[in-house]
């Protein structure tokens, strides 16, 4: 935008009317309402060459005004990046802008209503490209509050350069499990991206998604109470398929030592073991697998929500085992797990189009 | 290359006139200058009275202190640098303003950094509010215009305090 206007400046043929329209243009930050502006100019004191320059400023002000309607805040800082975006291609100001007067007072002008002692929007003082600079050394979350400054600000905190070159992403990104698909949908903005990755990454919602995209470690869980009674009593109704209808009371504490003395996690004869859910709702394992057994496995993902959205209850089941309840961490790696077994997502941020739901749930 | 050539013609220190807009002049050495690249291009042009019509004495007398002290730069005054630096920023955001549009103009890339990193630490995790009322920026979104970019970025205004202080 910024380029495309100096163009449009240098390009013109006509001093008058680039003086001119760079006037009528910064006329329209003093029209925005802050209060005292016209007093700081008015009041300033001034040389007879300024005095002219000031009189055609006071004149173009008031037409402005007389038109009764705010100039549209794009246009006003529109101008200011021409203006402070002439002042930032170097090589044009040398061979031009010195002996430009009108442009020179103009920024004169400038900093002296600066100098009324109250500070005043940076966009206006010091224009977007700058304030740009700035913005991009905030950390993201104070970024994404700027957005709600002014709809100037929102213009300029929204920019892709802030939010990739600054590699934000990449930090919001470095050293996570997953990254959702919803934050790699094509052409979107590096904010988006940015503000999707982050609310993905606090879904404690597990979706089929999840459960497919990812490969799963599975291991037996150690014991932590020894109730032993309790606990074969619970193994024999899951053996035989009973129906616990206390299962708080009497879920096993722990998976029973013969079985994690299968299991590679524990007696440390190879890698974890891994599950596969698939989309059909089955899952599977791999072929060499001793716990599997080869019966057939069916998941289920419960979840009962609030009229307000919030969810009342939330878990995995497999079979009619004990259902397993879902955490997620930190690097936005999921666990599902009780008091049997756990089941960690493998790392996955390699995958090109992401992973999960391509909406964004809450 | 231009003012090695140029201070091999004379031999000695070359020196240089930066005119403020005010119409100040301040003699300086070549070598302090060209840390400015919108000034070390104009001495390859061959010119030594450089006019800064963008930069009044006030922020004129201010940069050549830092570029001064930065021409000093070597291994073992890192520290005495970075307390200059640290007492160097110390001043109003109008100050900074200033001095930032002067160094983003003149192309001291080292300065811009130095100042577009303390006014934004003194922004960092203000509230909006804050900000707003710091700057005098009118809020010019509608309700529902604010509502909707708030919820977009529910994350940033979730969690955590923020500054309301006003300075």
């Amino acid at each position: 935008m910024t380029e495309a206007r100096t163009c449009e400046f240098d390009h013109n043929n006509n001093p008058i009317r680039t003086t001119r329209s760079t006037e009528e243009l910064e006329d329209g930050f003093s029209g925005l309402p802050f209060p005292g502006n016209e007093d700081g100019l008015s009041g300033l004191p001034s040389n007879g060459d300024e005095d002219d320059k000031g009189g055609i400023l006071v004149k173009k002000k008031q037409r402005i005004c007389e038109t009764g309607r705010f100039r549209d805040p794009l246009v006003v800082v529109g101008s200011e990046d021409g203006l402070f975006g002439l002042c930032s291609y170097g090589d044009e100001v040398d061979k031009d802008g010195f002996s430009d007067d009108g442009f020179a007072e103009k920024v004169k002008k400038k900093q002296r209503i600066c100098e009324t002692g109250r500070f005043r929007d940076p966009l206006v003082v010091v224009g977007s490209d700058i304030l740009l600079l700035i913005l991009s050394c905030l950390d993201a979350r104070s970024v994404a509050l700027s957005l709600l400054v002014s709809r100037g600000w929102r213009a300029v905190a929204s920019a892709d350069k802030i939010w990739s070159s600054k590699v934000l992403c990449e930090e919001l990104w470095h050293g996570k499990a997953h990254l959702p698909r919803v934050a790699k949908v094509d052409r979107l903005s590096k904010l988006a991206a940015y503000s999707l990755s982050n609310m993905d990454g606090k879904r404690n919602r597990v979706t089929k998604e999840d459960m497919c995209d990812h490969v799963w470690e599975f291991h037996f869980t150690e014991s932590r109470r020894a109730s032993a009674n309790l606990k074969r009593f619970a193994w024999f109704c899951i053996l035989f398929d009973w129906e616990l209808e206390k299962e708080t009371e009497v879920t096993p504490q722990a998976a029973p030592e013969y079985w994690r003395m299968l299991d590679p996690y524990w007696n440390g004869t190879g890698p974890p073991l891994r599950r596969y859910f698939l989309p059909d709702g089955s899952q599977t394992a791999e072929p060499r697998d001793e716990i599997w057994g080869g019966h057939e496995c069916c998941y289920t993902i419960v979840t009962s929500l609030l009229a307000d959205g919030k969810m009342r209850k939330h878990y995995v089941r497999i079979n009619r085992w004990p259902p397993m309840y879902v955490t997620r961490k930190e690097d936005w790696n999921w666990e599902i797990s009780n008091d049997l077994c756990t089941y960690r997502s493998i790392p996955d941020a390699d995958k090109e189009d992401g992973t999960g739901p391509l909406f964004l749930l809450y | 290359m231009a003012s090695s050539s140029s201070s091999s013609k004379t031999g000695l220190k070359k020196m240089l006139t930066l005119k403020s807009s005010d119409g100040d002049e301040f003699e300086l050495e070549e070598s302090i200058v060209i840390q400015c690249q919108t000034i070390k291009h104009m001495v390859e042009d061959g010119f030594s009275l450089i006019p800064l019509q963008n930069v009044d004495t006030k922020t004129l007398t201010k940069i050549i202190e830092y570029m001064k002290k930065h021409a000093e730069k070597t291994e073992s005054n890192k520290e005495e640098i970075k307390n200059f630096n640290k007492e160097f920023v110390k001043g109003s955001f109008d100050d900074q303003f200033e001095l930032v549009s002067a160094a983003n103009y003149l192309h001291i890339n080292g300065l811009m950094d130095l100042l577009c990193q303390s006014i934004a630490d003194r922004i960092n995790n203000k509230s909006v509010r804050a900000v707003r009322e710091i700057f005098n920026i009118s809020n010019d979104y509608t309700p529902d215009e604010e509502e909707k970019v708030r919820d977009e970025h529910k994350w940033a205004h979730e969690g955590g305090e923020f500054d309301e202080s006003l300075d």
